[in-house]
């Protein structure tokens, strides 16, 4: 497998073609991976405060905060066309939202 | 679940501040997005983000028209005291009617965008079941409290 250079881009112009090149690369799979990983980050680390408080851990909670903060940075990777799948970004909005009335009808 | 949520008017209002925070968010993703890249492909008709947009957008301008009409109601020239009775019991059956648009077309605009992004990722059909009898049960409860609320008179305080 032949990868694109990196010298035909427009990296000099835009850091955000490192990104698109990085996916390029990957056949799409860099957007939806380091995505995925912001939102496990956020979701673990939210449990994590839940337990070093001594409280018992409120799964929806947890999951609205990493599906709004995931949504942030999903909305900043769609900022430049290349990096994120719609596809993706519809299911990161679908999830925030099914999290929000989740919280809202549990609590 | 704890106590705190149960009953008719927590869950009315926890799910109004859904709605009201669903329609904030899409707005700032729509605008934030539209500013920096507007040949995105998100702005195309199989997403659904432009109905669901101005289907909200459209609702919030009932308040407006309902407003703007009351306005010009009583800057009239001439009002009476039966223009007051029909404005007061228009604006009892005027304002409980836009909310009520207002919350049926902001499940609408949040069911446009969910079930496309549900339906092409092989979640499966029991998530969409699950939300489509959870969002009937929502639209059901809507309208039993707008009854309740004309019935018992609270809409006219």
């Amino acid at each position: 497998m032949t990868y694109p250079e990196l010298n035909g881009t427009l990296v000099r112009d835009d850091l955000m073609e490192l990104f698109v090149y990085s996916n390029v690369v990957t056949g799409g799979l860099f957007g939806l991976f380091i995505t995925m990983g912001f939102f496990l980050v956020v979701f673990i680390g939210v449990m994590m405060s839940y337990i070093s408080r001594g409280r018992d851990i409120e799964i929806e909670k947890c999951m609205l905060a990493a599906s709004f903060a995931t949504l942030g940075w999903a909305t900043i990777l769609e900022m430049s066309s290349g990096i994120l799948n719609p596809v993706y970004f519809f299911v990161i909005i679908g999830i925030t939202i099914l999290s929000m009335i989740w919280v809202a009808v549990g609590d | 679940m704890n106590k705190k949520g149960i009953g008719l008017r927590p869950m009315m209002t926890n799910l109004s501040l859904v709605l009201l925070f669903s329609f904030f968010m899409l707005s700032f993703v729509y605008t934030s997005i539209e500013i920096q890249n507007p040949n995105s492909d998100i702005f195309s008709d199989t997403y659904g983000l432009n109905n669901s947009k101005n289907s909200m957008e459209s609702t919030l301008g009932n308040f407006t028209d309902t407003s703007d009409n009351i306005f010009n109601q009583i800057a009239e020239d001439k009002p009476t005291a039966v223009d007051f009775l029909f404005l007061i019991f228009k604006g009892a059956f005027y304002i409980p009617w836009t909310f009520l648009s207002f919350a049926i077309t902001s499940l609408n605009a949040l069911v446009v965008v969910i079930f496309p992004a549900l339906a092409g990722t092989g979640l499966g059909s029991i998530t969409t079941t699950a939300t489509a009898i959870m969002l009937s049960s929502i639209l059901v409860t809507i309208v039993l409290l707008t009854v309740k609320a004309i019935r018992t008179g609270e809409s006219e305080r």
